[in-house]
């Protein structure tokens, strides 16, 4: 049971860990709560449907499609709605509730396009799990862990290694900084968004083999994302492992020991805890006052 | 100024007028309007519900169109969407209420939100027929509130006795929906499998929306219960069965009649074959003939065949217009109209006892090929 408690808190961790770098990426660079995450995240999930129902495309072809959607969704909501407002000096809470428009506006398309009902991109039957170590777990959850992983280091490589990861992270530190440097931020703030929505439009996909998908599904993970993120440290992609790693055994206990009610209460009460006694999380850097 | 005034003032009268005349208007139309209101979700992860009502409603309305054209003019339909969610349920009775002043409502479709806005209704005396929530408190809601379909007080202990007597189970887990429907199941099945001898060696709520339950799965399987009974919707069940094939739980599975939905069997290819599940009973013995006429009708509509809840809603506005047909739109003689109703639909007969509750059955089901096949 403890080998199937264990594969089941690393399910929950890759798909924390994908959601949480994803909107890490976009958070450093925009510094507001781009809600409307939740729907591109989710807008994975249905680009897929749409392509294999309405073009009647195989699932291997349509899933490069969806990803490259949710991409472009993600791009168009910066390029349309955030840039502007930013262009307008716009504060940080304006931003917020354009954000949260956005998601709700764009939430309410998929249910009355796609219908509130659960819809499936499965094409086929539920099987019996593989035999690991006496846990049980499917092909498709095996792929949830290798993708976010690999995704994972990808990402870690190209922030520190590649120019536009490099000028990612001087925005991120410092915009007006990079912006004096000859760093473009428009453009490092849409590439932001283009790989931190193709991201989130992976980790609907994967959520959706797994346990199909409904319009709603976006902001519970969303939130179970940011908690990941906040309690690893804004910023950190050592943090924003460990910090999905200590939710997801903590839920995943949580229901073991207590209750399943009490897994998003756990995961709050995680986030509190952080937030009073280490607000910078496991790996974040500490706020200064001032610097010279 | 003085020809600037005239015309103003021509304005104003013209403008008194035909804003009069609008409101005299509204006011007749009003007068002759029999309204009846509709708590459903039509939206969010119970919209399904709501499309099972307005389906099984359109059948009903085409058949008081052609039997009754001059109520079918003068009955007004105000539908308000309570998204499966107890606060907006109340929030849609009070703009019923309040705002389109009806006396009579149907819904509302689940128990919790039935549960919800029941206590208001002896309050303002408004009546209350639920098609298909099935809560067994309702019973004791209070003496506005009626439904057309049997109570979980019957479906739990009928699928407790199935369990200890056919599948000769002693040990059962419990997983249920943490919501007025799962927990009142819940409860009308332990204190009926206790009475047989059971013993419930588990009992795990969920919340609505739950999609993961490896973990409470693996607490199941760890116990060796004989049997797991699932009180749920269909899609919160839909991934529990899902998860049990995967983790390789061997064991029955018993679900209620928020299962028995097709969207189930396609969310469960492979994995849901032998579950039993309840659903309501209609369609055989006495009444087999009124059933018929619906199904077929609904067929030749949809294209599909209707299923338990499109039939109950499809009852329940034909028992509400046969008795507002009867009486003028007064609370009190449509209460005693009610009382005394005796309607025989495609569900069978409609008759409320002293407690607003029907003589209805429910039946089990086991899912063979894919498919709902009835087993009793």
């Amino acid at each position: 049971m403890t080998s199937q408690l264990l594969i089941n808190s690393l399910i929950a961790f890759s798909t924390f860990l994908l959601i949480a770098v994803s909107f890490s990426l976009i958070y450093q660079s925009v510094k507001f709560f781009h809600f409307a995450h939740a729907v591109v995240f989710t807008s994975g999930a249905y680009f897929t449907f749409l392509f294999i129902q309405l073009f009647d495309l195989s699932l291997y072809l349509s899933l490069p499609l969806a990803i490259i959607c949710a991409c472009l969704l993600g791009c168009l909501i910066e390029w349309l709605v955030y840039r502007p407002l930013r262009k307008k000096n716009s504060s940080s809470l304006i931003l917020l509730l354009a954000s949260l428009g956005i998601y709700i506006v764009l939430q309410n398309v998929i249910s009355m396009v796609f219908g509130d009902d659960t819809k499936s991109i499965r094409t086929w039957p539920v099987v019996e799990g593989l035999n690991v170590f006496g846990a049980r777990i499917t092909p498709v959850q095996i792929i949830i862990i290798i993708t976010s992983i690999v995704l994972l280091i990808l990402v870690a490589y190209f922030l520190h290694l590649s120019k536009t990861g490099k000028a990612m992270r001087a925005v991120a530190n410092d915009p007006e900084l990079a912006n004096i440097s000859g760093i473009n931020s428009d453009k490092v703030i849409l590439i932001s968004f283009a790989i931190g929505s193709a991201l989130a439009g992976i980790a609907g996909i994967l959520v959706s083999l797994d346990v199909d998908m409904t319009p709603t599904m976006g902001m519970n993970a969303l939130m179970m994302g940011v908690v990941a993120m906040i309690v690893g440290g804004v910023g950190s992609i050592r943090g924003i492992v460990l910090g999905s790693l200590l939710l997801a055994l903590a839920q995943n206990l949580g229901v073991w020991y207590i209750s399943s009610q009490w897994q998003d209460a756990i995961a709050f009460a995680i986030l509190l805890i952080f937030l009073l006694f280490k607000p910078e999380g496991f790996f974040g850097k500490k706020l200064r006052k001032a610097e010279v | 100024m003085i020809p600037n005034n005239r015309i103003i003032k021509k304005i104003l009268k013209c403008f008194i007028s035909q804003t009069l005349s609008v409101l005299m208007l509204i006011g007749c139309s009003n007068q002759e309007k029999i309204k009846v209101g509709v708590i459903s979700p039509f939206s969010g992860d119970g919209a399904i519900y709501g499309q099972h009502l307005k389906n099984g409603f359109t059948i009903a309305l085409d058949k008081i169109k052609s039997e009754n054209p001059e109520f079918a003019v003068k009955l007004e339909i105000i539908y308000e969407d309570d998204k499966l969610d107890s606060k907006e349920a109340v929030n849609a009775y009070n703009k019923l209420v309040n705002a389109d002043k009806v006396k009579i409502i149907i819904g509302a479709f689940t128990s919790n939100t039935t549960l919800a806005i029941a206590p208001f209704t002896s309050r303002d005396k408004v009546l209350l027929i639920t098609p298909t929530a099935t809560n067994y408190r309702i019973k004791d809601a209070g003496d506005y509130v009626y439904r057309i379909c049997p109570s979980d007080a019957l479906q739990g202990s009928q699928l407790a006795e199935y369990a200890v007597n056919t599948l000769k189970a002693k040990k059962v887990s419990i997983l249920f929906m943490n919501t007025d429907y799962g927990v009142g199941l819940t409860e009308t099945f332990r204190k009926k499998f206790i009475e047989l001898g059971g013993e419930i060696i588990s009992s795990d709520g969920f919340p609505q929306n739950e999609t993961q339950f490896q973990t409470l799965l693996i607490k199941i399987k760890k116990l060796n219960p004989d049997i797991i009974f699932i009180p749920s919707n269909w899609k919160e069940a839909a991934n529990a069965v899902n998860q049990a094939k995967q983790l390789n739980i061997k064991k029955q599975i018993l679900c209620t009649d928020g299962t028995f939905e097709k969207d189930f069997l396609e969310l469960t290819k492979g994995s849901s074959e032998g579950v039993i599940i309840t659903s309501f009973a209609w369609g055989e013995g006495p009444y087999k003939k009124q059933a018929d006429e619906f199904k077929e009708k609904f067929k030749s509509k949809f294209g599909t065949d209707p299923g338990g809840y499109a039939a109950l809603c499809y009852d329940a506005l034909l028992v509400v217009s046969n008795v507002l047909m009867k009486t003028n739109y007064d609370v009190a003689k449509i209460q005693e109209a009610l009382d005394s109703v005796e309607f025989v639909g495609a569900t069978g007969l409609t008759k409320f006892n002293k407690f607003g509750e029907v003589n209805k059955t429910f039946k089990l089901f086991k899912v063979i090929n894919n498919n709902f096949v009835p087993i009793n």
